[in-house]
């Protein structure tokens, strides 16, 4: 083989390699099946806070799903990737067909974050406590047209909330807050469960 | 060499080095848009919203292959370390101590897990430690021990026995004092934000010494 056509080969051979590399880059958000969204949220019922926690030496961490079913009978609890040890963690599904989306956390002394993503687990939006002047989470998940809307009719009831607009139908939550005191985990995600809303928005 | 060879080296080619290139930016570890200070590796840009990951194919891809939700650029900025300050592996049968500075934010954890991100179960059940739990020198320094074996001041354990109550199935081995087992130092900087991050590189990072190992 002459070097021209050698180099022709290799040519051709590295032309079809980006090819296959842009092909699977573009289509893996789609063909995904370990994402955050299909393992993690879709699962889900929607509107209901459900506490994570991180991933245990127990998990498989290729499919996070089958510990989730092992555990089903103890306590749902999500073990979800990268999460902090030193938090607490609740994830929660909603989507925003029947309305907007209420986002609440009540009685929690302890610094917290909330990310709002959507399939493939993209975030949208992201807050602090800090950020949010030491206030407890109130936030509103709306379309443009859904607080379009509410703003015609009564504005008074989006006084105090965050007003979160996004066009995105289908998403979740994920709301960490730092544990102040060492307790056994599901303890505490279970207050912690029990001071979350994640409720279809009820106008004032 | 025919044209049937030369096809199949063409084709060879192309799967291994396109499988290859995009598993290698897929990783959970892949270097895209990453940040390195020292030995700590960050991926701020996996935060960012929706609008700047549509723009970004191999953040989109990376996010949807590996399973997280990435701190958002609001929430904070997770740094990741696999080696000490001399560039070796961090492994759990050593003792190690860090100390120095950490980027300005409201709140920051330093945690341990294995490499694959899973807690190392202990007896204390606690994972990490948390900048407001830290024992201070009047100057307001810190040290931080890592080690199996108890220390005294700022001590997080590389795992032990399998006492954590919520190692919750028997059949999955939990391996004990194997000597050789890495372990991954995670230091989440919580309300640092990605504008912030240009200031990062001016200043210090936590060390992370080896002092001895068993």
């Amino acid at each position: 083989m002459t070097n021209r056509s050698f180099l022709a080969t290799f040519l051709i051979g590295l032309f079809l390699a980006a090819i296959i590399h842009i092909g699977i880059l573009l289509f893996a958000p789609r063909l995904s099946v370990s994402d955050a969204w299909e393992t993690l949220a879709l699962p889900l019922e929607e509107f209901v806070a459900i506490p994570a926690r991180p991933m245990m030496p127990t998990d498989f961490a290729d499919d996070p799903s089958v510990d989730a079913e092992l555990e089903e009978d103890i306590v749902t609890i999500v073990p979800m990737q990268d999460l902090d040890p030193q938090f607490s963690h609740t994830i929660c599904r909603f989507h925003l067909r029947t309305g907007p989306v209420h986002l609440r956390s009540e009685g929690l002394d302890a610094f917290w974050t909330l990310n709002l993503f959507s399939a493939g687990g993209i975030s949208f939006f992201s807050t602090n406590e800090q950020v949010n002047a030491g206030k407890p989470m109130n936030v509103l998940v709306t379309t443009p047209q859904q607080v379009a809307s509410l703003r015609a009719n009564n504005s008074a009831s989006l006084d105090n909330l965050q007003v979160v607009e996004t066009d995105t139908e289908d998403a979740a939550m994920l709301f960490r807050a730092y544990k102040q005191h060492e307790k056994p985990l599901p303890a505490e995600l279970e207050k912690l469960q029990s001071i979350i809303t994640c409720a279809p928005f009820q106008q004032s | 060499m025919s044209s049937l060879s030369r096809i199949s080296l063409a084709m060879g080619l192309a799967v291994v080095i396109g499988l290859g290139s995009t598993d290698f930016f897929l990783r959970a570890n892949a270097p895209l848009g990453t940040t390195k200070h020292d030995i700590w590796i960050g991926w701020p840009s996996l935060g960012l919203g929706s609008e700047e990951n549509t723009a970004n194919p191999y953040l989109q891809a990376h996010t949807a292959r590996n399973g997280t939700v990435p701190l958002g650029t609001s929430e904070g900025i997770l740094l990741k370390a696999y080696r000490d300050s001399s560039g070796e592996r961090l492994a759990r049968n050593c003792l190690y101590r860090v100390t120095g500075d950490v980027p300005r934010s409201q709140l920051w954890t330093l945690t341990v897990s294995d490499d694959i991100g899973r807690v190392l179960p202990n007896p204390t059940i606690r994972y990490g430690i948390a900048s407001n739990q830290l024992l201070r020198t009047p100057e307001g320094n810190f040290d931080i021990w890592l080690s199996r074996d108890i220390q005294p001041g700022n001590w997080i354990s590389l795992g032990d026995l399998p006492e954590d109550p919520y190692t919750l199935s028997d059949e999955v081995p939990i391996t004990g004092r194997d000597q050789d087992q890495s372990f991954l130092l995670t230091m989440r900087l919580y309300g640092a934000s990605l504008s912030s991050d240009t200031s990062l590189s001016e200043v210090g990072f936590p060390t992370v010494s080896k002092v001895n190992c068993s």
